[in-house]
Parts: structure tokens; C-alpha cells; sequence
């Protein structure tokens, strides 16, 4: 079954037009790369995906239903900027997060946070950049959510940091039970994470598939497609 | 339900500080005046000037409240945390009633203190205390219960105002994210609107509203023939509750469908 | 087990590739126990369910089999580091033969190149080796197999 549905969604801002018409299933089980260049949608698509903006035309679907707010339960969304409340510390954080969500393994989520070498008790405000997206992707990885969208999550994150969350997801990836779309337009780093792929230009789907059946149709890297589709 | 306890409690820790550091300075400068007070007791002008003083939190107060709806939205705005609040699996009133709950508590709270340290001057300055309420004061006919209809009506108004107006300024907040680069300027000129509203419709409103059950203010006057029993209904009451509720509503609705940061 | 992607090629296969060569030169050896499917894709990186592939077309194979709640394992069989060895050999030889064809050498050519590099590595081996194009007089190895030219196909997906 699918998680995710788009069917023609546009979505238009004052000047700009976002979305152009985007049609996307994502079936239940999947790590989808939806990759592109800055400015291509990405983040709007999430976005949408998340609950946090409605499409101007089109419908989404999320298991089969219009989305609703109560829907946003099935949802982890893990956007680019940091978005924390500072004066929390490192474990009210994931307390407060599990109080939200019914669905968040809390003695799973202390273990990954002791992986990722975050101090609970420290405040959130005097965490380092790679830090605070290890919390950010502990909170959301440690969610039996159904789909969890992530935006850019290796952006402007050191080396080893990035390795950290390429490995927490992973490792932490409900195989067959959540779907997981990660954006990206740093392909090199993050493509044997994904299964499917989606390349996104200029508000529309470019070209989709199963990421090692284009690179055997293809012989190229996604890097390669990436960039000559987008 | 439980959900909208949390965040009501996570408003709470958010501005608990604030509060808490506001009622100790309220209550140290009350303290400090009332015990001053005596002192100043020689003329009737220094007594009114010590109370007029303790009384200078309500005015702030007030104040306060008329900002509070907006500076509580614009930090979660400011700090991209309106990207995690609105991902909880709360609807958008919810999550303003959570903020304007937190905001109203505290505020009560604030003039609660207050109002405790003013009446400490007050009754530490003999002579404008006699002023105010002489022995002979038709307020000694107020039986207890009276008392207390009066202070639960005058309570229950003031937490329709603090909630009405705290709303106001989260829905001119939310109605800004929808113009991103002039949000503020759009912000002010809905808040300017509201109140306008507010000024043009609330004669008709309180006149809807007397037609309704209204909780009373019991107070004794003194008139030509004597003592007179006043039984007067609070009919700006119900419409500052039903405009907060639209207010609340509203808001959450724009919050459902967009959240620009 | 450390995989290098090229990330041209899918990555289950490089997965299998990376298993067998292990196997062929004694990293694993039969009956050993392959890193779980979890483990696997934790630290390389990689999406659990191409590891999860990449052990089924092994298990396929007959390389490994897996042990319900135990994991994956390299089967007991003697006889399957042999034949993995042979195979991992024929993939290796048949991916530079493709390369040197491509490159438009001969059959003489390429038997001349690799004497010759052989022999350069046992001593010393130059740094700035010129093209060795013209190294047509080096001696053919005695008894070299002769492999037809039709069979050195695609060198990348042929394990």
C-alpha cells in the first residue's frame, strides 16, 4: 500500500510556481531519495507531504486519506533548520517529543542518543550545528512513524557528523514498516540509502525509479544522472 | 486532550522565568511601598501617590496583554519552532488555546500578586483607606456571598478580556506569515482593524448579549432614599468570550492550512 | 567488510562481490557468519533492503543460506570457496581482458603487457612507465589460455 500519494499537486506562491503538477506514490517500506537542485521544490513538497502547507490545486494522500491534522501522528518531519525550543534540554526535548507522539520507543531513543554522544542534560541552545541535527534525526528515527520526511539532512553538517546520520538512518529504518523521503542535492554522500529515487527540476518530476535499476540501465551513478536530468 | 495539556504545560516552562522573576519584583516593590507607607502617611498626597504606584502593574499589565498573543507567535516563528509545533498531531486552535492559556494564567497570576500588594499599601495608609471606603460605606452591607458573585463575575471578565486579546494579537500575527515580507506591518494593521471592530460592534454586541444569562455584580449604593442594592449584569461578557473563541478558531484554521516561516 | 562503491554499478551487486571476494581470498571462510543485515547496512551506509537483496541472490547462488533467527551464513560446503574463487578469478580476468579490448589491443598485445608488467613488478617497477603500445616484441607466455574473444563480454555485472 502506499504511504504517500500526490495526484497533480501544484502549488503556487505570490510570484512564484512552486509545484508544477507533481503525480508520487510512495509505497510503505521505502527509503525514496527525492533529489534536485536548490530551488527545484523539495522543501514545499515535503512540506506538503508534512501537513505544514496545502497544495493549490491536486490532492495528497496519506494511506489511502486526505490528510488531516490529526494524521500528522503518522508523521515524522525532520525540516533543514534547526527547530528547537533552546531552553529545553537534550532529554526534555525527547520527552516533550515523545509526549506528543504515541509512537516513540523512549528507552530506543536514550540508547541513540547515547550513540550519537548527546549529553541529556545539556540545553538544546548550547548543542554545536552537527549536534542538533543528530537530535533532530534521533527524535524522528526513534518514532515508529509510518512516513518520515527529511529535508536536506546532511546540509552544512561536518564529515563526521554526516556519517553519523547516514548511519543512524541505516540502522534505524523500520525496513517494511515506515517509508522514508529523503531531499537531498548532495547526491554522492547519501545514494546507497535510497531505493527509489525521485529527480525534481523546476517543480516537476524528472525521472523516477528504482535506483539500482537505473544504474544498471543507465551505467551511471545517480550523481551522474542527477546531473544530467536536473 | 492530553496532547493540549502538554503544550499548555510546554507554554508554560517557556515563559515561566519571565513570570515568576515579574511577581517577585510586583511583590518586593508592593512589600517595599506598603512598608514605607506609614511613613508617608503625613499627607494625603503621599498616601494616593504610594497606592497610585502599587497600582502601576495593572496598566503594564494590561499592556502586556495586548502584545503577548503576538511576541508568543513570533518567537516560534523566529526560532523555525513553528515547523516542530505544527507537526504535532494537534489541530491549529489547539495550539492557540494552549498559547493563550499559558498567556492568561500567567497574567492572572501577575495581577493576582498585584492586586495582594495593593491592597497591603492600601491598608497601611490609613487615611486614604478612610477616603475610600469610610466606616459609614454602603460596601459593608455586601454580604459574603455577594462578595464572592461580584469577585468570580469580575474574575471571569477579566479572563474573557486577557483571552480576547491575546487571541487578537496571535490571528493578527498568523494573518502576517500570509504576506511574508510585510507580516508585520500586516500583523498591525489587522490588530488597528480588530479594534476598530471592537469599538464599532460592541454596543451591538452588549445588546445582543443582554438578552442572555449574564453573571451579575452585586454592589450597595448610596442614593437619595438611602441604601440601594445594585444587582448590575455583565453583559460584555459574553461577546468577549464568543470573540475569543472566533479568534481562537480562525487562527487555527489559518495555522491547518499554512505554515509560511 | 569494507565495500568501495562505484556507484555506476547497482549496489546489491557490489554487495555480493564484495562477499565473494572475501571468500576467495580466506577473509571468510565456510560456515563463517556474515555481518547482519542491520550491521551491514549501518556502516556502509547503504539501504538494508539492498543488503537484504544482495544476501537473497547470494543465498540463490548457493554461496550462503540463511539460518532462521540466526543470520546469513557462508554454506558448510568445502568445495564453495573453490568455485567462488573461480569465479571472483574469471570476473577479474574477464573485466581487464574487456578493458584492454576496449582500448583496441590484440590478443599478442595483451599477453606481451601483462608478461611485462609481471615482470617489471618482481624488480622494480618504473614510476614513469611510457605507454608500453610498443612492447610488441615481449614473448608470449608458454601454454597461455586462449580464451575466445566473443566470451569477454560486459566485464561489470558478470559475477
Amino acid at each position: 500500500m502506499n504511504v504517500l500519494e500526490f495526484h497533480s499537486v501544484h502549488k503556487r506562491y505570490y510570484m512564484a510556481h512552486a509545484l508544477r503538477g507533481i503525480d508520487l506514490a510512495v509505497a510503505r517500506g521505502k527509503i525514496v531519495g527525492l533529489l534536485g537542485p536548490n530551488g527545484a521544490g523539495k522543501s514545499t513538497l515535503l512540506r506538503i507531504a508534512a501537513g505544514l502547507a496545502s497544495p493549490t490545486s491536486g490532492s495528497v494522500r496519506l494511506m489511502g486519506r486526505q490528510l488531516r491534522p490529526c494524521d500528522k501522528r503518522h508523521i515524522a518531519y525532520v525540516p533543514e533548520v534547526d527547530n528547537f525550543y533552546a531552553w529545553m534540554t537534550v532529554r526534555q526535548a525527547m520527552e516533550f517529543e515523545s509526549s506528543m507522539f504515541g509512537d516513540m520507543d523512549v528507552d530506543d531513543a536514550r540508547s541513540l542518543l547515547a550513540e550519537l554522544k548527546l549529553d541529556p542534560g545539556k540545553k538544546v541552545g548550547a548543542l554545536s550545528r552537527g549536534q542538533r541535527a543528530k537530535l533532530k534525526l534521533a527524535l524522528a528515527m526513534s518514532r515508529a512513524a509510518d512516513l518520515v520526511l527529511m529535508d536536506e539532512p546532511l546540509a552544512g553538517i561536518d564529515p563526521p557528523s554526516r556519517a553519523a546520520i547516514l548511519q543512524t538512518i541505516a540502522s534505524r529504518y523500520r525496513a517494511g514498516e515506515q517509508a522514508i523521503i529523503i531531499s537531498t542535492h548532495e547526491v554522492l554522500e547519501s545514494e546507497a540509502l535510497f531505493e527509489d529515487v525521485v529527480f525534481l527540476s523546476s517543480g516537476r518530476v524528472v525521472l523516477s525509479g528504482h535506483a539500482d535499476q537505473l544504474r544498471e540501465e543507465r551505467g551511471q551513478s545517480l550523481n551522474e544522472i542527477f546531473a544530467e536530468v536536473c | 486532550m492530553r496532547r493540549w495539556w502538554n503544550l499548555v504545560r510546554k507554554e508554560w516552562m517557556a515563559i515561566k522565568w519571565f513570570t515568576l522573576v515579574a511577581a517577585v519584583a510586583i511583590a518586593g516593590a508592593d512589600a517595599y511601598i506598603a512598608y514605607r507607607a506609614p511613613v508617608w502617611a503625613d499627607s494625603l498626597m503621599n498616601e494616593a501617590l504610594a497606592i497610585s504606584v502599587s497600582c502601576i502593574p495593572f496598566p503594564v499589565l494590561a499592556t502586556v496583554a495586548l502584545l503577548a498573543g503576538y511576541m508568543m507567535m513570533r518567537s516560534e516563528w523566529q526560532h523555525h519552532t513553528s515547523l516542530r509545533l505544527l507537526s504535532y498531531p494537534v489541530s491549529g486552535a489547539g495550539v492557540v488555546s494552549a498559547k493563550v492559556a499559558a498567556a492568561t494564567a500567567a497574567i492572572i497570576l501577575l495581577a493576582a500578586v498585584a492586586g495582594v500588594g495593593s491592597l497591603a499599601v492600601a491598608s497601611r495608609s490609613p487615611g486614604t483607606m478612610t477616603l475610600l471606603h469610610p466606616p459609614d460605606s454602603p460596601l459593608y452591607h455586601m454580604k459574603p456571598w455577594e462578595i464572592a458573585v461580584s469577585a468570580a463575575t469580575a474574575l471571569l471578565t477579566a479572563l474573557s478580556w486577557l483571552a480576547m486579546t491575546i487571541a487578537a494579537g496571535a490571528f493578527s500575527f498568523a494573518v502576517g506569515t500570509l504576506v511574508p515580507r510585510i507580516a508585520g506591518l500586516i500583523a498591525f494593521a489587522v490588530y488597528g482593524l480588530l479594534a476598530y471592530l471592537a469599538a464599532l460592534y460592541s454596543p451591538l454586541a452588549m445588546y445582543v448579549a443582554s438578552f442572555m444569562p449574564n453573571p451579575p455584580v452585586v454592589l450597595y449604593a448610596r442614593n437619595a432614599i438611602g441604601i440601594e442594592r445594585v444587582v448590575a449584569p455583565m453583559i460584555p461578557l459574553w461577546p468577549m468570550v464568543a470573540a475569543a473563541a472566533a479568534l481562537i478558531l480562525v487562527t487555527g484554521k489559518l495555522l491547518d492550512r499554512e505554515v509560511d516561516a | 567488510m569494507i565495500i568501495k562503491f562505484d556507484e555506476a554499478t547497482p549496489i546489491y551487486v557490489q554487495i555480493m562481490k564484495g562477499v565473494m571476494w572475501d571468500l576467495a581470498v580466506g577473509e571468510l571462510t565456510t560456515g563463517e557468519k556474515l555481518p547482519s543485515v542491520r550491521d551491514l547496512a549501518s556502516s556502509a551506509k547503504v539501504n538494508p533492503n539492498t543488503v537484504q537483496r544482495a544476501y537473497m541472490e547470494l543465498e540463490r547462488m548457493g554461496v550462503v543460506e540463511t539460518q532462521r533467527g540466526q543470520g546469513t551464513f557462508i554454506v558448510a560446503d568445502p568445495d564453495i570457496v573453490k568455485e567462488v574463487r573461480q569465479q571472483v578469478t574469471e570476473g577479474a580476468v574477464r573485466s581487464f581482458v574487456d578493458e584492454m579490448r576496449r582500448l583496441r589491443y590484440e590478443y599478442d598485445d595483451i599477453i606481451a603487457l601483462v608478461a611485462q608488467e609481471l615482470s617489471a613488478a618482481s624488480t622494480v617497477r618504473p614510476a614513469d612507465a611510457p605507454c608500453a603500445a610498443h612492447a610488441q616484441g615481449a614473448q608470449r607466455a608458454p601454454g597461455a589460455p586462449h580464451r575466445d574473444a566473443t566470451d569477454t563480454t560486459d566485464g561489470g555485472s558478470s559475477i
